[in-house]
């Protein structure tokens, strides 16, 4: 990964107002001084990762990491996991994962670790590593506790919340270290406001998964079947076809959705890279939304789409992918479904609106021919992640409304970026108490903007090529 | 390491707490204990701990004890009335009605020499010099995916203006008190462990021989506590429901009311004829003695908590002699030590296997275990309980009435500031 890094234009005085009152954490921008990942770290007998996970899903206190089934891969925490996972076995370390790393405390709680072969006792012999967000981050006693979180900054609540963590820049005392993917990151503050000591993993951390063996073109080539995204486990159903349930069960680890394969998808895929309507193609757009930023612009953006008049002959096509899934944000995503249900100007555009999440490796190649484009929140603390996992994938992105002052690495910049031009208040009432934030965002001016900036792009860089599926997706790709 | 307390001499159990009580009422300080714990009508989990402290506080320190709720006092009547009755139905009635209410809070009387002691969270705070509080688990922070966001929110808006304002805060448990460390950052010489205790009333063990099943009764399992989330009851229903056979030869009995997040812990259909045999019990909250007869008469406990500051249920199991079958997690094996049998509260099969280990040899059946049982038991007290924090706070009772002699020596010794010239000449002085 390219360390060069630039900042993007600030967000005008005039545009809203939003940089007057934006705090970023830890100051100064970056974090400064940051050492490599020592082999200490690799070299520990056993590294132990933990993620806001709910426990349903687990069968075990410890079990291999590699063996975890992940609910969606592209973006947040699981892609965070399973990056880790290919970097250990890359240094032959033994990659454990803990669903509650807070549930061990005296000898025999370590009992599930001996049963794997794994002594504790040594202190400096066993390393936990958080990954997600920090305000959820948990402990594992007598081990040594780093964080490895994909947030770059946190937008800050205007006043400061009750509970310990809320604020979501500080972590519990007990962590040592932070581990970062780039040197642009901010360093975590602990409970004191003092700044963590970081440590930055290796280049191309951050998309190791995606391109290590068995994630390649050859892995989807000959696939076949109509419906080549559910074998291949990409999921995805229209905001008119979405099941709360399937959706909900599939995410707490009951396995796929078994839900049937979406019509309103197939019908969005056949005409992709087909002419339709004169000189328009129906393009699909990925859209991330991080479900755990309380301030995210997304919810409210698709809400805007939704009402608006005729946004289905706009030729686009948005397909949401939902990422950091946790206790927390449960119903998240089928409350927004409700809300454009009972909002939505018209009922087509239910159908022009899609919710997605990749469950598997054989997809990941897949993104690339499917989306032309994707629309990355500026404001999602963890958008330089997504932006390298984007780029990974070969999906160019757009930056919507980034905040003032971010950096990005220079092999991240969007294709372009538009800025906020107002800001807006979102009011959050969840387990971390009352918080207003302040969140630059698009007017709906601004959002026609991005709409006809986006099909420009898309129509100057040609529509994405085709894949190269057997026979029956081909037939109907292009049927 | 495992954390097992150490084992006192017995001069510590019974006079060294009676010569500490001693000392303090000769002390000139007062002690004021919130009871706002004991207000529930149902008594489990934390009530049971306030009360347990508040038994021992009536008898080895009647004269220097107040009891508060909020801002008021509360008679003594009242409170010894609720620790009767084992509820505090008639006592959240008679203080908001008036007749329990004892006046207000004596801010000034006591001077620098009141020392608030309070059994869980703090409804009010800096009241008192000296205060403390104890702290029964970090769960609504740790686990909050268990609890419901108000609860969360409570407990997170007054943690730490609690720990902020506490010359010591205790934890029931090292466990309790290392996530105080490591999660909120709180320096270790100002937290401590305060173990909690168990009791019966005497005449449980009596009456209890009375109500005994008949022999020939086919034995059962006992899970005790709380239906919410934390306590992981989904488990059981999912070994019963993965191995239908066990309730063949064993019935189980789930007893205790109904808690939050109800939709978490609905019983899978295919327990429903379990139930309608009789295999499968729910009786929900059961009272002290009903929940002692069942303690003394299971095979064995299952405790599956996914998270627990202390355990107690494993305590009182263990202190009627009955083997406890309980998940590795956080602070149980502290408590637990060599006596239980733990499992992965993860893992269905991990739970089946202790169960069948149990059922293979039986530890009620070992001569040793009940002795093992007795010693466990007088390691939790509440008399211990309370000789630990008293203990304590004799040391920060020390360190506060030092600094006060210390500053008044201080105010003796130093010379007046010097009178302005023109106000000795009577003029007044400039503003």
């Amino acid at each position: 990964m390219a360390s060069q890094s630039r900042a993007l234009k600030p967000l005008p005085d005039g545009a809203g107002g939003a940089g007057a009152r934006r705090r970023e954490r830890g100051g100064a921008r970056g974090a400064p001084n940051s050492q490599r990942v020592d082999a200490e770290f690799w070299g520990s007998d056993a590294i132990v990762a933990s993620v806001p996970l709910v426990e349903p899903g687990a069968r075990a206190a410890v079990i291999a990491a590699a063996r975890h089934p992940c609910a969606q891969i592209l973006f947040g925490f699981e892609a965070q996991l399973r990056a880790l996972v290919r970097l250990a076995a890359g240094r032959d370390t033994t990659l454990l994962l803990a669903p509650a790393p807070e549930l061990f405390s005296a000898t025999d709680s370590f009992s599930a670790f001996r049963r794997l072969g794994i002594a504790v006792g040594a202190a400096e012999k066993l390393v936990h590593v958080r990954l997600g967000m920090a305000r959820h981050a948990r402990l594992l006693k007598q081990a040594s506790n780093v964080i490895l979180t994909g947030e770059s900054h946190t937008l800050l609540p205007t006043s400061p919340p009750q509970h310990p963590f809320g604020s979501g820049d500080r972590v519990p005392a007990g962590f040592s270290r932070q581990l970062i993917y780039f040197p642009e990151q901010s360093p975590l503050s602990g409970l004191d406001g003092h700044p963590m000591p970081t440590a930055l993993l290796d280049d191309g951390a951050v998309v190791a998964d995606l391109l290590g063996p068995g994630a390649g073109p050859s892995a989807w080539v000959g696939a076949d079947d109509a419906a080549f995204c559910a074998e291949l486990g990409l999921e995805i159903a229209s905001f008119a076809e979405f099941n709360a349930a399937a959706w909900r069960e599939a995410w707490r680890g009951a396995g796929g959705s078994g839900a049937p394969p979406s019509l309103d998808w197939r019908r969005a895929v056949t005409f992709a890279g087909a002419p339709n309507h004169g000189s328009d193609r129906l393009t699909p757009l990925l859209l991330p939304w991080n479900v755990a930023n309380p301030a995210s612009i997304v919810p409210p953006l698709i809400e805007r789409l939704s009402r608006a008049g005729r946004w289905q002959d706009r030729s686009l096509r948005l397909v949401v992918f939902p990422f950091n899934e946790s206790w927390e944000t449960a119903g998240a995503v089928a409350g927004l479904i409700q809300r454009v249900r009972a909002a939505s100007a018209e009922p087509a555009t239910l159908r022009t609106m899609f919710l997605a999440r990749l469950r598997a490796d054989r997809a990941a190649a897949l993104m690339r021919h499917l989306f032309a484009l994707a629309w990355v929140e500026g404001g999602d603390p963890e958008c330089a992640l997504t932006l390298a996992r984007l780029a990974a994938l070969g999906v160019p992105a757009v930056l919507v409304a980034p905040p003032p002052n971010l950096t990005l690495p220079q092999a991240l910049m969007p294709r372009f970026s538009v800025v906020a031009d107002e800001e807006t208040r979102h009011e959050v009432l969840d387990a971390f108490g009352a918080r207003l934030f302040m969140v630059p965002s698009l007017s709906a001016r601004a959002v026609a903007g991005l709409i006809g900036r986006t099909r420009d792009e898309i129509a100057r860089a040609g529509p994405p090529p085709v894949p190269r599926l057997g026979g029956g997706a081909r037939d109907a790709a292009h049927a | 390491m495992r954390h097992m307390p150490e084992r006192l001499p017995a001069i510590v159990r019974g006079e060294a707490l009676s010569a500490l009580a001693r000392t303090i009422a000769g002390s000139g300080w007062r002690i004021f204990y919130d009871v706002s714990p004991l207000f529930e009508e149902h008594w489990t989990g934390i009530p049971v701990v306030a009360a347990g402290l508040a038994q021992v506080l009536l008898r080895v320190l009647p004269e220097t004890t107040q009891f508060f709720y909020e801002h008021h006092l509360v008679t003594r009547a009242a409170v010894e009335d609720a620790l009767a009755r084992g509820s505090g139905l008639f006592l959240h009635r008679d203080f908001f009605k008036g007749p329990a209410q004892d006046g207000v809070v004596p801010l000034f009387d006591w001077g620098a020499h009141a020392l608030g002691i309070y059994p869980s969270v703090k409804r009010v705070r800096q009241l008192f010099p000296l205060e403390c509080s104890i702290v029964h688990d970090l769960s609504t922070l740790v686990t909050p995916q268990f609890h419901e966001i108000a609860n969360i929110r409570y407990h997170a808006e007054s943690m730490m203006s609690d720990l902020r304002s506490n010359a010591v805060t205790f934890g029931v448990s090292r466990a309790t008190v290392e996530d105080l460390a490591a999660y909120l950052g709180i320096d270790e010489r100002r937290l401590a462990v305060a173990y909690n205790g168990v009791s019966w009333p005497w005449w449980f063990p009596i009456q209890v021989e009375n109500e005994r099943e008949p022999a020939d009764a086919d034995p059962y399992f006992l899970v005790l506590g709380t239906r919410e989330p934390r306590k992981n009851i989904v488990r059981i229903f999912e070994v019963l429901a993965l191995f239908p056979e066990l309730l063949d030869s064993v019935r189980v009995v789930i007893a205790g009311r109904m808690g939050w997040l109800r939709e978490q812990q609905m019983i899978p259909p295919e327990l429903e004829k379990a139930i309608d045999a009789g295999r499968l019990v729910l009786p929900g909250f059961v009272s002290e003695f009903e929940k002692y007869c069942l303690l003394s008469g299971a095979a064995a406990t299952i405790y599956p908590s996914f998270f627990e500051g202390f355990g107690l249920p494993v305590l009182e199991s263990l202190s009627v002699g009955t083997p406890c079958i309980a998940s590795f997690s956080s602070a149980i094996p502290e408590v637990g030590g060599q006596l239980c049998t733990y499992f992965d509260p993860f893992s269905a099969e991990s739970l089946y296997h202790a169960i069948r280990a149990v059922l293979a040899d039986p530890p009620k059946q070992r001569a040793d275990f009940g002795d093992a049982c007795r010693a466990a038991a007088e390691r939790f007290t509440w008399d211990r309980m309370l000789f630990q924090i008293l203990t304590r706070m004799m040391q920060e009772m020390e360190r506060h009435d030092a600094i006060a002699i210390g500053q008044r020596k201080l105010l003796e010794h130093t010379p007046s500031p010097p009178v302005p010239e023109r106000r000795r000449r009577g003029r007044p002085a400039p503003v």
